[in-house]
């Protein structure tokens, strides 16, 4: 269907809008020194932290799946009161200031906190280790898992569950082969997000997690740690999180259009 | 080929649903009642979908719903084919009809050659490799009928199964139903009367939750129990009282309508008309002509009545009209008598049937 | 419509020139503002309130931030009167930027400490046992400055000038992140400045380090060269350094030039 020619009012605006980001980005692209990029970036404080952060990334990433997944799926199916306590509940650290995300990690799980003066009684102690680093990312990112799961769960028609059970599929099989593949897209949709919302991760590692490389140092600490002294690294740090951000942002399109045969018989 | 018989006896309390109905093996029953009438709730009882609140579902003898115990749908033997095909679209053709064979277990070799099997039945073989995206309406439907019987279920239900399809392929399968569905136990919900007419031997007919009528497509259609399958039957039905005929004419019966109108008729073979006892007047749109004022010659039944509508159909056109005491009747007509009659909607009309082409029959 | 949009932008025009400008206000007032380190935050705004006691016509408003942040933001043509840096690396940076008129003047120092946590409930501390530099820190979860912002090259001098080699969990971008550490019991001990440890109070104990005073944290004051009430500014500035203001700045643990 064609659709009418937008209003060119619309144009103007979208264009101020795009200059708004892009401008910024092109910025950076003008001030970064191209020429010493290999080396900053082949730092061992470099290397260090883009490897923290790719592994810890990918591992909150994999716990926002496994542990989102059941939660977007309750969530989908509760309506009225509930379903709004019970959304608010997991998005909430979606908005949170990361701060306070750091702080409330810092008070539950720290060694005098509500649970972890328990643990440390056990001899577990999480602050400043790689796992408060995975906690802190997987606690931002999560709610943005479960609420791109949910939608899509949401808008899930209810009948080709109807029509998998009526051919003898468990609810468990009904769940793996025919409600993920269909929300399969969105899935993978909240575990980008989620990757790429760990990547990002800054304030709540810093308060929760500490600063040590190798160890809780991942690229946004450094980034930080290098403007002291460094800006060109800084820069040259902060152009990988943007290139590992952009991808990750068209990942998801970019399968979708891989897998385009993926168009549904309604 | 399994062909278990289906016995509902249940009610589903927030529907206002009683219902017992019951479907011997190996036949196919027609559904039909208008929207709400309880079609959804009785396949739903059976797939599984819905809970009694009281009584039994049994398949094949066996109770799958009871006050003891609810077999889950998955673990009924029941086939659903509904009016959209519901392939998943992530899976191909062959994988579709597959699915309900995987998922009992049975190796994916095994499953595949089953699902090649039913492919080839419904004439679709060479689409296996398809997605589903790329079926038309038509075949896609009909790997969802291979599907469905790729499992081999003790029972199948069907919910207007043709209605989305375009008249061509709506016919081509039909034929394919009448084929695949002989000797299985089917329940099958239909506005279409060739539906009943071609592919079920009986028929249940519900209204507000209750079963209204069952028996033979055709004594049911014969002597239907409402208006509404009436309609369905093509017919005008008209209810009053019998009484004995004034006419001339031998074995004649009239019924008395509400507002004294008499319709004379020939009473019906099977189940004729008790005088003083409720009965109907049946008669063919086609039966009936219209006209601007009462016309001459004997013996006829005419009508005072108001034409509340104009419905073209094919090459005629169905004249709705109300009669004085409210009843309703519609005669097919010519396009070129609606000219020339100038009817219009609020046109008053004479209709006329000759008591030849009206059957009484007992209520 | 185009001209209410004039209109609009001229009022925002009008804000934003309000919000930048420090001219000498009406009614005979003066505005100071001063840039200074974060870490004077509280003692800079105790000696303000004494300062304007003796300058009844001058009103002060502070900007504090890391002394970095402060120089670029002076850099980027920020407005400021004074600058009082946490070291002496970034006053000269300023003073290389042509920022500064006049000399600097060195108005306090700061000195490393070790702190220790204590228990909120039992008011016990220093569960760790932790004594100083030394052994007693083995194992145990030490937190630092990092090398790269002023405190953590403070830090490294110490260790040096002392042969340790410091083992630390975390090494944190700002002394009071270190502080924090500490005080909510997670660290087991942090290396800070004197002033954060009269901060922290009763949160934590604080263990001398012998050596510490010979790694001094300078903090220079000066007026700005684009001061548009350079005489007044200098009177804040000859405040600071007078003995109504050196007292202010020990309460609030600073040393002595």
């Amino acid at each position: 269907m064609t659709r009418t020619p937008l209003p060119a009012w619309v144009l103007v605006a979208a264009t101020v809008g795009l200059t708004v980001v892009a401008v910024p980005l092109l910025g950076l692209a003008v001030r970064i020194p191209w020429a010493d990029v290999p080396t900053l970036l082949t730092s061992t404080a470099a290397t260090q932290a883009l490897w923290l952060s790719l592994r810890t990334c990918t591992l909150s990433m994999l716990l926002a799946t496994v542990l989102g997944l059941p939660v977007a799926m309750l969530l989908a199916r509760l309506e009225g009161r509930r379903a709004v306590l019970v959304r608010t509940l997991a998005v909430l650290p979606m908005v949170l200031p990361p701060v306070v995300a750091g702080l409330v990690l810092l008070v539950t799980l720290g060694r005098r906190g509500v649970v972890g003066q328990h643990l440390a009684a056990a001899g577990i102690e999480i602050g400043f280790t790689t796992a408060a680093v995975v906690i802190a990312q997987t606690f931002v990112a999560m709610p943005f898992f479960i609420v791109s799961v949910e939608g899509a769960l949401r808008t899930l028609d209810p009948a080709y569950e109807v029509a998998a059970a009526t051919l003898g599929a468990s609810p468990t099989t009904v769940l793996r082969r025919v409600t993920l593949p269909m929300v399969g897209p969105a899935v993978l949709a909240g575990m980008t997000m989620a990757f790429a919302r760990s990547l990002g991760e800054f304030g709540a590692t810093l308060a929760f997690a500490g600063s040590l490389q190798g160890t809780t140092r991942t690229m946004p600490l450094e980034i930080y740690l290098q403007r002291e002294t460094d800006t060109d690294s800084a820069l040259a740090l902060s152009l990988v999180l943007i290139v590992l951000a952009a991808v990750l942002m068209a990942l998801p399109a970019g399968v979708r259009a891989l897998g385009s045969r993926g168009g549904r018989v309604a | 080929m399994s062909a278990s018989s289906i016995a509902v006896d249940a009610t589903v309390t927030v529907r206002d649903v009683v219902l017992d109905v019951e479907v011997e093996g190996g036949h196919t029953v027609g559904v039909v009642g208008p929207n709400g009438a309880g079609k959804s709730t009785l396949l739903g009882l059976v797939s599984g979908e819905l809970r009694p609140d009281a009584g039994t579902v049994r398949i094949g003898g066996q109770e799958v719903a009871g006050p003891r115990r609810v077999v889950p749908p998955h673990r009924r033997s029941v086939g659903v084919l509904a009016q959209r095909p519901l392939l998943f679209g992530h899976l191909r053709v062959v994988d579709n009809v597959a699915f309900g064979v995987r998922a009992r277990g049975v190796a994916k070799a095994v499953a595949h050659q089953r699902a090649m099997t039913e492919l080839e039945a419904v004439g679709l073989a060479g689409l296996a490799g398809r997605w589903p995206a790329a079926l038309s309406v038509g075949q896609a439907q009909r790997v969802a009928l291979a599907r469905a019987l790729a499992t081999d279920p003790a029972v199948l239900l069907l919910d207007e199964p043709l209605a989305a399809l375009d008249v061509a392929a709506a016919s081509s399968m039909r034929v394919l139903l009448a084929e695949r569905l002989a000797g299985r136990t089917v329940l099958m919900v239909t506005h279409d009367p060739l539906d009943l007419w071609t592919l079920a031997s009986s028929m249940v007919v519900l209204e507000g939750g209750r079963v209204l009528d069952h028996g033979s497509t055709e004594s049911v259609l014969a002597r239907p129990a409402s208006r509404f399958v009436a309609d369905l039957a093509g017919l005008n039905r008209l209810a009053g009282v019998a009484v004995e005929s004034g006419s001339a004419v031998e074995d004649d019966h009239a019924v008395h309508l509400a507002d004294g109108v008499e319709v004379t008729g020939v009473p019906d073979e099977v189940a004729g008309p008790v005088v003083g006892q409720e009965a109907l007047a049946l008669f063919e749109p086609a039966a009936v002509s219209v006209h601007l004022s009462a016309p001459g010659g004997r013996p006829r039944n005419t009508f005072g009545a108001e034409v509340t509508g104009l419905e073209p159909r094919g090459a005629l056109v169905r004249v709705h009209a109300v009669l004085a005491g409210g009843q309703r009747a519609s005669a097919d007509v010519t396009p070129r008598s609606i000219g020339a009659l100038g009817l219009t909607v609020g046109t008053a009309v004479v209709l006329a049937v000759k008591a030849a082409q009206v059957r009484i029959v007992r209520h | 419509m185009a001209r209410r949009w004039l209109v609009v932008s001229a009022a925002l025009l009008l804000v934003l020139a309000g919000c930048s400008s420090r001219s000498p206000s009406g009614h005979g007032r003066t505005t100071l503002t001063v840039f200074a380190a974060a870490s004077l935050n509280t003692a800079f705004d105790e000696v303000a309130v004494e300062y304007k006691k003796a300058h009844p016509g001058v009103e002060i408003t502070f900007n504090y931030l890391g002394s970095q942040d402060l120089v670029q933001q002076m850099q980027g043509g920020a407005a400021a009167d004074v600058f009082a840096s946490a070291d002496q690396k970034n006053m000269t940076i300023a003073i290389e930027s042509k920022l500064i008129s006049g000399g600097p003047k060195v108005f306090a120092t700061n000195t490393l400490v070790l702190i220790v946590p204590r228990d909120p409930k039992t008011g016990q501390g220093n569960s760790a046992g932790i004594t100083g530099l030394d052994a007693s820190l083995d194992g145990k979860k030490l937190v630092i400055c990092a090398p790269a912002v002023p405190c953590g090259a403070t830090t490294a001098t110490l260790a040096s000038n002392l042969g340790v080699t410091l083992k630390p969990v975390s090494e944190e971008q700002k002394v009071t992140d270190v502080r924090g550490k500490v005080e909510s019991g997670e660290a087991d001990a942090g290396l800070v400045y004197s002033t954060d440890a009269k901060q922290a109070g009763d949160k934590v104990e604080t263990i001398q380090i012998p050596g510490a005073e010979k790694v001094v944290n300078s903090y220079p004051i000066a007026v700005t060269a684009s001061s548009r009430a350079p005489a007044e500014a200098q009177s804040f500035v000859d405040f600071v350094a007078s003995e109504a203001g050196q007292a202010v700045l020990e309460k609030y643990g600073f040393g002595k030039p």
